[in-house]
């Protein structure tokens, strides 16, 4: 037990690293001003994007490209998924949570019992949709004057040992995010860039279900 | 029987005679064991699949820069995810710039480093003895502070490294497999970088890691 307690809060942090911020897609897509959010966001129920990662490392002359696909309805169902280079699908559908990762036999689903805290933490960050910020005191927001929206991890909390800041860029369009860039360090840092991002368009729910749902919904 | 099957089997898992050959068979298999190992600077990519003694399946990318003339390593751990796990170095001794979770442990870095050691940078000292196993394929063995290494090839395009304590018992397992289509992620490899590493770790704490190539290149000066 004292193991797994040991491996949760890296389990979580990494894979709620990218389940966070397909959460905030939908409340921060095209608020004036923070305040905007809870109100606008009423009107966004789904979002499904492909996305590009463009991972930059101070080793690496290019950014290590990998690529996914986004699927989020209110209130609570997602699908994160890496198509390649590595293979990886985080399923989650009101309480349950599940990720399945790349083996030599073929995908598999990862039974570690840190997805139970990954739960508990992916149920605040879904809170935020609502425009609840104060229901997760791990990240502090803010509207910067251009637009892009900041999340700071709060001072000392484990998020803050992880990364610096994120930075969200939104599009004129309604609910729709253009990018959002990760910073750990001045030279270590990614930015996912969203395309093909429709909105309100209804999802099958075998996409939230299954690893591989037919058909995928592009 | 069940004593002679454990015998048979502690066997293996120990450091195993070498046959002699001739000396100039003896100075081409040294000079194939030393050609193997880099020669130039490398960055890497790899995708690794680490497969613990738990039942668990764990997958991340691997960024690593070789400078084998320095013997310096530098290596980024990143979650599939992109988070950065691990970010340290070797230069003569280990450092971690960052580490999440288990890759802060300094047992893991050095394990790690030490892994890249023995894949990419020839032995401190000149083969001890090079030969042939009992099953033909071209070895060297190499003696290191703490044991031994031995560097196989058993068959074309592929090179094993085993290394072992000093009271001779095989503690690491590595296979590199030069051949593009051992790696799901690309259609040529360079000659110098496997295309896929396999790396057994025996003893008490037996797991199995696979890392596959996804981009090597030479880095800008």
């Amino acid at each position: 037990m004292k193991a797994c307690n040991k491996m949760a809060p890296h389990t979580k942090r990494v894979s709620v690293g990218s389940a966070l911020l397909a959460c905030t897609l939908l409340l921060l897509g095209w608020a004036d001003e923070l305040e905007d959010i809870r109100e606008k966001g009423e009107f966004v129920n789904s979002v499904q994007a492909a996305f590009t990662q463009e991972r930059y490392l101070e080793m690496l002359d290019e950014p290590l490209i990998s690529k996914g696909l986004l699927y989020l309805e209110v209130p609570g169902s997602l699908r994160w998924e890496y198509t390649g280079p590595v293979r990886s699908v985080l399923l989650m559908e009101n309480e349950t949570i599940r990720q399945y990762v790349q083996a030599d036999s073929g995908m598999v689903e990862q039974k570690s019992r840190g997805l139970e805290g990954m739960r508990i933490f992916l149920q605040d960050a879904c809170m935020w949709m609502k425009g609840e910020f104060e229901s997760n005191p791990d990240l502090v927001a803010e509207m910067a004057s251009d637009g892009r929206i900041l999340l700071k991890p709060a001072r000392d909390n484990a998020m803050a040992q992880m990364i610096r800041y994120i930075e969200l860029r939104l599009t004129n369009t309604p609910g729709v995010v253009e990018s959002v860039a990760i910073y750990e360090e001045e030279d270590s840092y990614m930015i996912i860039r969203f395309h093909d991002t429709k909105i309100n368009q209804d999802i099958a729910d075998e996409i939230f279900q299954k690893l591989n749902p037919d058909p995928l919904q592009q | 029987m069940v004593v002679v099957c454990l015998l048979a089997l502690w066997g293996c898992r120990s450091l195993a005679p070498i046959e002699p050959v001739a000396p100039d068979v003896h100075e081409e298999i040294d000079r194939r064991c030393r050609a193997h190992f880099l020669h130039q600077p490398w960055v890497m990519v790899q995708s690794i699949t680490a497969y613990p003694p738990d039942g668990q399946v764990h997958n991340a990318i691997g960024v690593t820069r070789i400078h084998p003339a320095q013997r310096r390593i530098q290596c980024v751990i990143t979650s599939v995810e992109g988070i950065v796990l691990f970010d340290g170095e070797y230069d003569q001794k280990t450092r971690i710039r960052k580490g999440v979770g288990p890759f802060a442990d300094e047992t893991f870095a050095n394990t790690l480093f030490d892994d890249i050691r023995l894949v990419f940078f020839p032995p401190d000292k000149p083969a001890v003895e090079a030969g042939r196993t009992s099953s033909g394929a071209p070895v060297c063995r190499y003696e290191r502070s703490d044991g031994f290494v031995e560097v196989l090839f058993p068959e074309d395009g592929q090179r094993e490294i085993k290394r072992y304590s000093a009271r001779k018992k095989l503690r690491k397992t590595i296979n590199a497999c030069y051949k593009a289509r051992c790696s799901r992620h690309i259609t040529e490899a360079p000659e110098e970088i496997p295309a896929k590493l396999i790396i057994y770790n025996h003893g008490l704490l037996e797991y199995r890691l696979e890392l596959e190539l996804i981009q090597a290149k030479t880095p800008a000066p």
